[in-house]
């Protein structure tokens, strides 16, 4: 059956069971590859993408589930030029393999949306995503940076 | 296409004799462009295997690693083009595959055992020279003049004499048919302007935007997907399979026998293979199935077992440095006034890289090539070849970037089953990715080991004697390279501590049959050897009411690099201050690959709950070829070791392997991280490993740590096992 989303701003049309997790639709259907696959049972949070701004993990969302919801992934997140979490990563050299940093950046980026100022204990509580790489010293560094940095972008 | 050339002794093909079967099937990350998602420039000259130079001077560079995030697609390529004297800005980084132009010094093509740097170095340093040889040439013939009056600088070539100058660009298509050097002259290392500095790595920018290839992200025409299901026992095999409940699924096409133990399902995506691959009812058939406590008890068993191989207590050089006699050891032990001995246990451990195992592989009648997450390359095709029935030379091997390896990577169990698959469907490329609960139950582990330290000590708190006793599974990894008579240096290595002075010492191995599949795993023997030998160290400083800095730093050989990283990172992690009563520091020295690491750990105790508030790391590891990348590998080994000293165990319950997500396989998270510090020391020693030497460190300074604070000595990891809680 035919489901239309909304991914980053843009409507597609994926022709797949109401089940089949956000994650499988946003990579194979329509091919953008940036969201990854960890575990596939919303733990590790490789997959973390936003509906309508709050950071979900795909791999445990059926598309069905997401009706109207706007989806955002790594690929739309900076809208043509690095958001400033993208930016704050480049800057602390944050990434070693890389593979679960788009998720990371994701959840990140929802975080300061609501919480643009988090302390410490801000970021344990809401950033739960696993890296095996231990970037997690750089990761909060790059999140405080980009904290303090005032637009969207990192451009400035 | 050109021929293949040699230069130097190495061998040099012309990549493009290497690309694809199926016209536009090849695939070759390119990162670090100068423009974000550009891909290498058409119009270039490949001056070698490893350089291309287009026209408008962009530099594409080969790195012959398997970039897992250790960073070789950054540090390799710049080795190259220091001696190339290349515009580093203008430079673009493309993955290897397998290929005999990227053989390292060892003869061999893979990313492992932390000598990617090391094994590389020099090889690296002379192509970059003999590119700009050939440039220099070019631009000689180009000019009229003797190619001693031209220079280059950053990416342009130098005429002083006549002011004239181009671009390498200009000169690149000449330099390709030039012959190439024999001999080329090496920079003076002070020279440098790109080795030694920081610069930012050229892979983070598509790592942050999503556009990184990893294996699975890989697009080919017709791909179809695969995924697998193993038989659910640790070593067992699968009874028949009945494929229908898979078949049922919409998309799926075959059920597909892979070997003994394990089926896999092709299907037109993958979510519809793993729909499948769940409807299936997996059996194993009748064996043996053995528990965690009945194998450790078996492992423990060891320890009392005659049945022992030796291993030398160090190598000097490829030297190994026997043990010393039992009797030896034990009339010393027997005369030592002082005895310490302790028994120690690990379990055993995943992997668990963030990207599960992934392989893509298309096979044609007489054709086959692969796409992989790999950390390995030179093995790869003849053990395929033998698979498939054709030529190891009719097999293409391209490899993507890692999410992750840490030694799991370089086992071909993955690769040989999407070949299996793919032959399942000829002319089709599939694409394999196992899923998260399979990663982890089908792993082949670091294995578990008890090991028993015996010290023998003089009042004045020299070691007279130190004997260990190591009992565990041998590496299946490790089955080719054993020296026989020898016991697994993978399991054995490094068990009575090289860097102390020790009068007699002895090492035993017991090898133990168990049901898991073993193989490297970060650090290696370091991973449990460290714990081991550190601790011994720090039970005798206790015993003699020492202060384990200052006992480490008494019997530490003399080696001024060992004594440097102590006293760094005691210093600087203020190891003279005292802390609140609950909270206590270690201290863990450890050596390998040519590099010194000393680690110290800060914890809190509040009751059983425990803080790991921080990790100071002084490291020295030689010539540096890019710092602030050093730095990042040990905060992430630092955290990887933190994550297997506190919650790491993998379990057996009635033959089958009990974890199977983070879930149950929990590691270190934002809140349990702590800070991390890396202090650097820049010595003149030649370039050591980097990606392990972080990891032995963590858990005999945490115990050591834990020993402050609490009064508590751990000889058992897990440390949650031994009633502590830490939050997650």
């Amino acid at each position: 059956m035919s489901i239309t989303l909304s991914i980053n701003g843009k409507d597609r049309s994926v022709d797949v069971p109401a089940d089949t997790p956000l994650l499988w639709a946003i990579r194979d259907e329509i091919g953008l590859k940036g969201t990854k696959f960890g575990c596939g049972v919303g733990i590790c949070g490789a997959c973390t993408v936003h509906v309508d701004g709050t950071a979900v993990r795909s791999c445990s969302v059926g598309v069905g589930d997401v009706g109207e919801g706007k989806v955002t992934t790594i690929e739309g997140l900076g809208e043509g030029t690095d958001h400033k979490v993208q930016a704050a990563w480049i800057a602390e050299q944050v990434p070693q393999c890389g593979y679960c940093q788009p998720g990371m950046i994701m959840a990140v980026a929802a975080m300061l949306a609501t919480t643009p100022k988090p302390t410490d204990a801000d970021i344990d509580e809401q950033i739960t995503n696993i890296c095996r790489c231990g970037t997690y010293p750089r990761i909060r560094r790059a999140i405080h940076r980009a904290a303090a940095t005032s637009s969207s972008t990192g451009a400035s | 296409m050109a021929a293949d050339r040699t230069t130097d002794g190495i061998t040099v093909l012309n990549r493009r004799g290497f690309l694809a079967i199926g016209a536009g099937l090849a695939v070759g990350a390119t990162i670090g462009a100068p423009a974000a998602g550009a891909v290498a420039p058409t119009d270039a000259a490949a001056i070698n295997a490893y350089v291309s130079i287009a026209e408008n001077g962009d530099v594409t560079i080969v790195t012959p690693g398997a970039e897992m995030g250790q960073g070789v697609a950054d540090a390799m390529p710049r080795i190259v083009a220091e001696e190339l004297d290349a515009d580093w800005s203008r430079v673009t980084v493309r993955l290897s595959g397998a290929s005999p132009a990227f053989v390292a010094k060892n003869k061999r093509q893979r990313s492992a055992n932390s000598d990617g740097i090391t094994s590389y170095y020099e090889i690296l340093r002379k192509v970059g020279a003999s590119t700009r040889a050939l440039l220099i040439a070019a631009a000689a013939q180009r000019w009229k003049v003797d190619a001693s009056t031209v220079q280059t600088r950053e990416g342009r070539v130098l005429h002083p004499a006549s002011g004239r100058a181009l671009g390498y660009g200009d000169v690149a298509a000449l330099a390709a048919k030039l012959p190439v050097p024999a001999n080329v002259t090496l920079k003076d290392t002070k020279d440098f302007r790109l080795i030694g500095r920081n610069f930012p790595r050229k892979d983070i920018p598509a790592k942050v935007r999503g556009t990184a290839e990893f294996g699975m992200d890989l697009v080919l025409p017709g791909m179809l997907f695969a995924t697998v299901r193993h038989a659910p026992v640790a070593g067992g095999t699968l009874e028949p399979v009945d494929p229908a409940p898979a078949l049922a699924v919409v998309g799926v096409r075959k059920v597909v026998p892979l070997e003994a133990n394990a089926v896999g399902v092709i299907a037109d995506r993958l979510w519809q293979a793993q729909k499948g691959a769940a409807a299936l009812t997996v059996t194993a058939k009748p064996g043996p199935r053995i528990g965690s406590a009945e194998l450790h008890q078996r492992i423990r068993a060891g320890l009392d077992s005659a049945d022992i191989l030796p291993f030398p207590v160090e190598f000097e050089g490829p030297q190994p440095v026997m043990s010393s006699s039992a009797e030896a050891v034990d009339s010393a032990l027997a005369a030592a006034p002082v005895k310490v001995e302790a028994l120690y246990e690990v379990p055993y451990l995943a992997h668990a890289a963030m990207e599960p195992l992934c392989c893509t592989a298309l096979v044609t009648a007489d054709r086959c090539e692969v796409w992989g997450s790999m950390q390995c390359a030179d093995v790869v095709a003849p053990e395929l070849a033998k698979i498939i029935g054709i030529p190891a030379e009719s097999i293409t091997v391209n490899r993507t970037f890692m999410g992750g390896g840490f030694g799991r990577k370089n086992e071909r169990d993955f690769v040989q089953q999407a070949v299996r698959l793919a032959m399942a469907v000829p002319g089709r490329p599939v694409m394999l990715v196992w899923p998260r609960d399979e990663d982890m139950r089908n792993d082949f582990y670091r294995p578990a080991f008890a090991a028993r330290l015996t010290a023998g000590v003089k009042v004045d708190g020299s070691i007279a004697a130190m004997r260990g006793k190591i009992s565990g599974q041998p590496l299946s990894t490790m089955s080719q390279f054993r020296i026989p008579g020898f016991a697994d240096g993978a399991v054995a290595g490094g068990l009575v501590s090289p860097d102390y002075q020790l009068g007699e010492r002895r090492i035993e191995g017991v090898e133990i049959e168990g049901p898991m599949r073993t193989g490297y795993w970060r650090s290696v023997a370091g991973s449990q050897n460290g714990f081991f030998s550190e601790s011994i160290i720090d039970e005798i400083a206790t015993k003699l009411k020492r202060d384990p800095l200052e006992y480490r730093l008494a019997i530490a050989k003399d080696d001024p690099r060992t004594h440097a990283v102590l006293k760094l990172a005691a210093q600087k992690a203020g190891w003279d201050k005292p802390l609140p009563k609950g909270q206590g520091r270690g201290i863990a020295l450890a050596t390998g690959w040519g590099s010194r690491c000393a680690m110290v750990v800060e914890v809190a105790a509040a009751g059983n709950t425990l803080t790991v508030r921080r990790i100071v790391a002084a490291f020295d590891c030689g010539m540096q070829i890019s710092p602030d990348n050093i730095v990042s590998q040990i905060e992430g080994a630092a955290i990887f070791g933190l994550s297997a000293a506190l919650f790491g165990k993998i379990t057996l319950e009635d033959g089958a392997v009990v974890q199977g997500s983070f879930g149950d396989y929990p590691v270190v998270s934002m809140r349990s991280a702590p800070a991390v510090e890396v202090h650097l020391i820049a010595s003149d020693a030649p370039v050591g490993g980097v990606g392990e030497a972080g990891v032995p460190g963590v858990a005999p300074a945490l115990c050591g740590a834990i020993f402050a604070a609490t009064g508590k000595r751990i000889r058992t990891l897990p440390i949650i096992d031994s009633g502590f809680e830490v939050a997650i």
